[in-house]
């Protein structure tokens, strides 16, 4: 039925694949420099991808639980994006090496004085501990729900739905993980900085990441002769989806900035001081104007929703708001001001080109719609909410 | 004057919206459908504008953040100017809060009272829905086409298309 069955053609995976050995070695002569610097870069590379790859499979386990049937058509495209997860697995095991360069309380005797509880807490053996429980967590749900997707294939007929009750215990598993995740991986940059409200604003920001990768995979894969049947129906929800989170992930960044500038007690405020300051403070409020403001004005007319140039653009313009979030999250903690040099970029290149190739030899080894999904029809004749 | 209407009884929701796009295929004019919920597509294959109600929303919303960052400001700085927390009079982030939750007031329920008023919906014990004797708020779904030309053609077209019942009724 297509021609081509692969999202890359052979002349692209050639340039991922020169573009992930090319940075892979730039990362190395970087290192030389800097470990510090080539740290935080591998972590804000890494932390992106696999933030993708987890909210795609978050995404997953939603539609499971909720039974929903619209997305059945293009759901192999979340579950190729969990390709990444054990490369994720092993840059986290890199990172958790690096940390005495990347994280201030694995210096040696740092951790004592931040108190007693965190003196415990922050050890790099701990912390390796954690990642390791956090990543067996994730990495035994993506094999259980991306597995019994796959094995709908080869049944005759119509095949059972996916599993309602692993999926719902990976929603809870998940809130639990990667809040540990988001205060071990980047909140402790700043170790004597706290907020309750952390992992929730990372949470936010990661899965209007996911979403905008699988809304921008689906719509290049549509003009690339896949989804012959998606319709602007699916465009809409993709678009609501879109919509719904940026406003989500505005809401609790000014939730977060609104308690400690209301407050003002230092040990809280220096977190924005930080990042307000002159040299970060283009940066800092670049970043609600393209995460919320301009997808916000983008995405609100319903018809505009359902326009493929538009979805495109907002999900590749929130995709790029997400690694800028994150690089205002970890590169404040790390020097006096905006750094793009040879570390952050080639980590970035290299695990992206990493993570586009994973995804596409997987994409490629199913069929590129589950036909034997009890679902498959609603999807293929959706007509909307 | 009273509206001649041909009506087909349905029972699923997919019938009705493949029987509204066929008839309006065939050139026949549809007075209204009755469902028991909101049915997904129903009212593109009836051919419905688009609804103003969206823009009523949002002119309901931009009211609300505008009463409330006016009110703020004028309470804050005119009225009794106040310094608290050290900040400065009318200081832009402590009035975002009121402005987000009054938009969100304003612009659900004056979407929602739009709504009600505009399709006659606010309650009235005297009222009684029309048609709705053919179970449109039950469990069937009634597609009340209006009577013109061949009538015939019309009741063959409800029968084809999976409608259990025809019936010719009248609108007062």
């Amino acid at each position: 039925m297509k021609g081509n069955r692969r999202l890359l053609s052979p002349s692209e995976s050639s340039v991922a694949l020169a573009a992930l050995i090319g940075g892979a070695a730039l990362f190395v002569v970087g290192a030389k420099f800097s470990v510090a610097r080539a740290g935080a870069g591998l972590l804000l590379a890494n932390f992106y991808f696999s933030s993708l790859a987890l909210t795609a499979l978050f995404f997953i386990a939603i539609q499971n639980v909720s039974s929903a049937g619209w997305p059945a058509l293009f759901r192999r495209v979340p579950e190729a994006m969990t390709s990444y997860l054990p490369l994720g697995a092993a840059l986290t095991l890199l990172t958790a090496l690096l940390a005495r360069d990347i994280y201030p309380w694995a210096v040696a005797g740092v951790a004592q004085t931040l108190g007693a509880g965190k003196a415990v807490y922050f050890s790099v053996g701990w912390f390796a501990a954690r990642a390791a429980v956090c990543w067996a967590v994730w990495l035994a749900y993506s094999r259980v729900l991306v597995g019994s997707s796959r094995a709908q294939d080869g049944a005759h007929g119509e095949a059972p739905r996916l599993p309602v009750a692993a999926s719902a215990t990976f929603l809870l598993a998940f809130g639990l993980t990667f809040s540990l995740a988001a205060v071990d991986w980047l909140m402790s940059l700043e170790p004597r900085w706290t907020s309750t409200l952390y992992p929730w604003f990372i949470f936010a920001g990661a899965f209007e990441g996911g979403l905008a990768a699988v809304t921008a995979l689906v719509i290049v894969l549509r003009r690339r002769g896949f989804f012959s049947e998606l319709n602007e129906n699916h465009l809409h929800d993709l678009g609501k989806y879109l919509f719904a989170f940026s406003c989500f992930w505005m809401y609790l960044w000014f939730c977060q900035y609104l308690l400690i500038w209301y407050t003002n007690i230092p040990d809280e405020a220096v977190h924005y001081m930080m990042r307000s300051s002159p040299a970060w403070s283009c940066l800092f409020w670049s970043n609600p104007v393209i995460n919320f403001i301009v997808p916000f004005g983008l995405l609100l007319p319903a018809s505009r929703k359902k326009k493929e140039g538009v979805v495109l653009f907002a999900a590749l313009l929130l995709l790029a708001g997400h690694a800028l979030d994150l690089f205002m999250l970890i590169e404040p903690s790390q020097g006096p001001g905006p750094r793009l040099g040879l570390a952050e970029a080639a980590a970035f290149i290299a695990v992206g080109a990493a993570f586009l190739l994973l995804l596409d030899r997987s994409f490629a080894s199913a069929a590129p719609e589950p036909e034997r999904d009890p679902f498959i029809e609603e999807s293929r004749t959706f007509a909307g909410v | 004057m009273a509206t001649e209407l041909v009506v087909g009884i349905f029972r699923s929701e997919h019938d009705i919206v493949a029987a509204a796009k066929k008839a309006r295929a065939a050139g026949f004019t549809i007075q209204d459908a009755y469902t028991p919920f909101a049915v997904h597509g129903l009212d593109t294959a009836m051919g419905l504008p688009p609804s103003f109600l969206p823009l009523a929303c949002l002119g309901f919303g931009a009211a609300g953040l505008a009463t409330a960052l006016s009110f703020e400001y004028w309470a804050t700085r005119i009225d009794w100017p106040m310094i608290i927390g050290g900040k400065s009079y009318s200081a832009i982030p402590a009035l975002i809060p009121i402005g987000f939750e009054l938009t969100v007031l304003f612009a659900s329920v004056g979407s929602v009272l739009t709504f009600l008023l505009t399709r006659g919906l606010i309650p009235n014990p005297e009222k009684v829905p029309a048609l709705s004797s053919l179970g449109g708020l039950n469990d069937r779904f009634v597609l009340a086409l209006k009577r013109s030309g061949d009538a015939a053609a019309l009741r063959r077209l409800l029968s084809d298309a999976g409608a259990v019942e025809v019936k010719e009724e009248s609108l007062p």
